[in-house]
């Protein structure tokens, strides 16, 4: 039985345990935690003690018994809080704390008052048989838990500890070991060697587990940066196809918008075609004719240019933007329906400016959604007005539509914004929701609700300022 | 042309050229966009028409109600359907309520049932936006042809009213029955009078109302409700 020298495996044991758990926090420099921390103080604790342990015969028997059986227990300890902390169930340190002094109390008052060495060694190898199963446990747990084989060779090797100290305990009790953990017999040399075994297996893998979990991490961060990329280009695409959708719905009033300055350029063409042919005009008046046809191209091509405008397919862009020329821009997109519904809309002035951060496009697509649910709302009622009104209170910019239409009930008011949700017969219910969602991007809010004289409804835009 | 308040004033050169132009037409346009009512307006003074604008159809209601002295000529009115206020096709009703003047009316989209109920109404001619200028002269051609038409016979219509009203009530009697069909000796029995008096009273009522022959009477008869 004299494979190993009791002594020297200890203090081989104590430096390993020193040097390991540096080695495991040099190596874990990208993610020390608190838990790493604890783990590996936990871990030097063991090697100071197993050192201690070594060199019982030449050092004070208070530190060899006393310090060196607190420091088991307290690295026992604070290594069993490590992995509690992993789980989300750390035990208050008020109880670890008041464990630790019970247990020293009882082990010194069976040490100095009683002087009885066999129970002593009896109560300390079954209180760290018991701590080291329950660190098994949590091991375990956190291995099934996060499928970490790492986590279950540490469980293993604990668990192999566990039952050599387990085993000591039984030879105490049978008789047949010796109180001495250094004396060379089969308890020890068990105990020496799974020690070994467990220095070794026991830091690597918690390194292992450790990095097992920031590779996990930094998976589930990509995964989730791609679904929001993902969602992000969505949303643009369907705020895209919202758009398209409003100007095809608009295409036959565009149309007539885009009709009239076409009408005013071929009449101013023709007039001057036939009177050049005659010479009935001089030079001055076919200037002017020209002069109104070159003005109503650009009336033409503005309008054309609206269009285009909000047409764009864009990747949201964020600029300085005024929300009142947003306003009166989208405003011109739906001139032309106003009129046929016969309904006044009152814009803000152009001069005052109410800036916010955000994009044009997708900003003027909240205002056109709004707008045109205005429009729709009016119609059939005697007054139709709209009125837009654009402010900035403190550090918000606040755009409200009012509009003399007969209100929202208590059941729009709830449902407004859900996607799908539509009290048109042939829409989409998507409007709405989507415009919700801008404002919500750009960091703001889009509400609904009803003039306190029951005067029709308010929508308000809420954005922050700049 | 603006509704004059004086009685007498001093005809002017630009006056004697309006008169020439009212003579040929006139023509009222109606669009809210001020552009086109300008364009338009041109283009039909340079065919030498004579315009008057109106950017809203209420404006123009406002106007028509007014008795203002107009120089003679046909007349018909150019107006845009969509517009704010009062549209095209409403004004159309309107004004068929005390007015005969022809309608053509003007649209930016082609929409069919826009252009159903404009004819329904009685418009003239529907116009689809831009319009040709060849394709508008001659609808504002045939809406004044229309308006001349219509003129004439009304114009008819009240000589024919007055020349009635100049018959005795004997006279009207005997050229109603004659119109009916009734001979004279049928007439001078049922009304027991001499056949001579009949043939006297009917010689004298066709010659008040310038009917040549019996077709004619019969023609005017159905005319001006003898």
């Amino acid at each position: 039985m004299m494979g190993l020298d009791i002594r020297t495996a200890f203090l081989i044991i104590g430096l390993l345990y020193l040097l390991l758990p540096t080695v495991a926090w040099l190596v874990l420099a990208g993610q020390r935690t608190k838990q790493v921390a604890l783990w590996c103080g936990g871990g030097l604790l063991v090697g100071g003690a197993a050192i201690l342990v070594g060199s019982r015969e030449s050092i004070p028997e208070w530190i060899s018994i006393s310090l060196t059986g607190s420091m088991f227990r307290i690295s026992m300890l604070i290594r069993i809080q490590s992995l509690r902390l992993d789980l989300g169930v750390p035990w208050p340190w008020r109880w670890v704390i008041l464990a630790e002094l019970a247990m020293f109390l009882i082990f010194n008052s069976i040490h100095y008052g009683l002087h009885n060495d066999v129970l002593r060694a009896e109560f300390n190898s079954g209180v760290l048989a018991g701590l080291l199963f329950h660190l098994v446990l949590l091991a375990w747990r956190i291995g099934r838990d996060e499928q970490s084989r790492s986590a279950k060779w540490i469980a293993s090797v604990y668990g192999l500890v566990a039952t050599a100290i387990l085993y000591r305990l039984f030879s105490l009790i049978r008789g047949s070991g010796f109180t001495n953990v250094l004396h060379e017999g089969m308890s020890s040399q068990t105990l020496a060697l799974s020690l070994l075994l467990a220095s070794i297996v026991g830091h690597f893998g918690y390194v292992g587990l450790a990095l097992d979990r920031s590779m996990r991490r930094e998976l589930k961060a990509t995964a989730e940066k791609a679904r929001d990329e993902e969602n992000r280009r969505l949303g643009e695409m369907i705020a895209h196809l919202d758009r398209q959708r409003s100007l095809g719905e608009l295409s036959a009033s565009l149309g007539h918008e885009l009709n009239q300055p076409l009408t005013a350029i071929l009449t101013n063409a023709q007039v001057a075609k036939q009177g050049l042919q005659v010479g009935y005009f001089d030079n001055n008046q076919l200037g002017e004719f020209l002069d109104k046809i070159v003005h109503n191209t650009e009336r033409a091509g503005h309008i054309i240019e609206r269009i285009r405008g909000f047409i764009k397919p864009s990747v949201s862009r964020s600029m300085t933007v005024n929300l009142n020329r947003v306003i009166c821009e989208v405003a011109e997109l739906v001139l032309d329906e106003a009129r046929r519904c016969k309904v006044t809309i009152i814009l803000p002035s152009l001069s005052a400016s109410v800036l916010v951060a955000g994009d044009p496009i997708q900003l003027s697509q909240i205002i056109l959604n709004v707008l045109r649910n205005a429009i729709e709302a009016v119609t059939p009622m005697a007054r139709r007005e709209i009125q837009i009104v654009c402010s900035r209170v403190k550090s918000r910019a606040i755009v409200r539509i009012y509009d003399t239409g007969p209100g929202l009930t208590p059941e729009l008011l709830a449902k407004a914004g859900t996607p799908f949700f539509t009290t048109k017969p042939n829409g989409l219910g998507l409007g709405i929701s989507i415009s919700q969602s801008i404002a919500v991007q750009h960091g703001g809010a889009l509400t609904f609700a009803n003039a306190q004289d029951g005067s029709g409804a308010i929508v308000e835009l809420n954005l922050p300022a700049q | 042309m603006k509704p004059q308040t004086k009685h007498r004033h001093s005809v002017t050169l630009s006056d004697c050229e309006l008169a020439t132009r009212c003579a040929r037409g006139r023509v009222v346009i109606i669009d809210d966009d001020t552009e086109i009512l300008s364009a338009l307006a041109a283009l039909l003074e340079f065919f030498g028409y004579a315009c008057e604008t109106y950017s809203s159809a209420t404006s123009y209601l406002q106007v028509v109600n007014y008795i203002r002295p107009l120089f003679p000529g046909p007349c018909c009115i150019l107006c845009d359907v969509k517009m704010p206020e009062l549209d095209g096709l409403e004004l159309q009703s309107r004004l068929a309520e005390f007015d005969d003047i022809p309608v053509l009316l003007m649209s930016g989209s082609s929409g069919v049932p826009e252009a159903v109920s404009a004819f329904h109404g009685g418009a003239v001619d529907f116009l689809t936006k831009p319009i040709h200028g060849d394709v508008l002269m001659a609808a504002v051609a045939k809406a004044l042809a229309i308006s001349t038409l219509r003129c004439n016979q009304r114009e008819r219509q009240s000589t024919l009213a007055t020349r009635i009203a100049s018959l005795t009530e004997r006279e009207r009697d005997i050229a109603h029955r004659a119109a009916a069909g009734q001979t004279n000796p049928a007439i001078a029995a049922e009304l027991g009078i001499a056949l001579r008096t009949v043939k006297l009273h009917r010689q004298r009522a066709m010659e008040k109302i310038g009917a040549n022959n019996i077709a004619d009477l019969i023609r005017i008869a159905d005319e001006g409700k003898l």
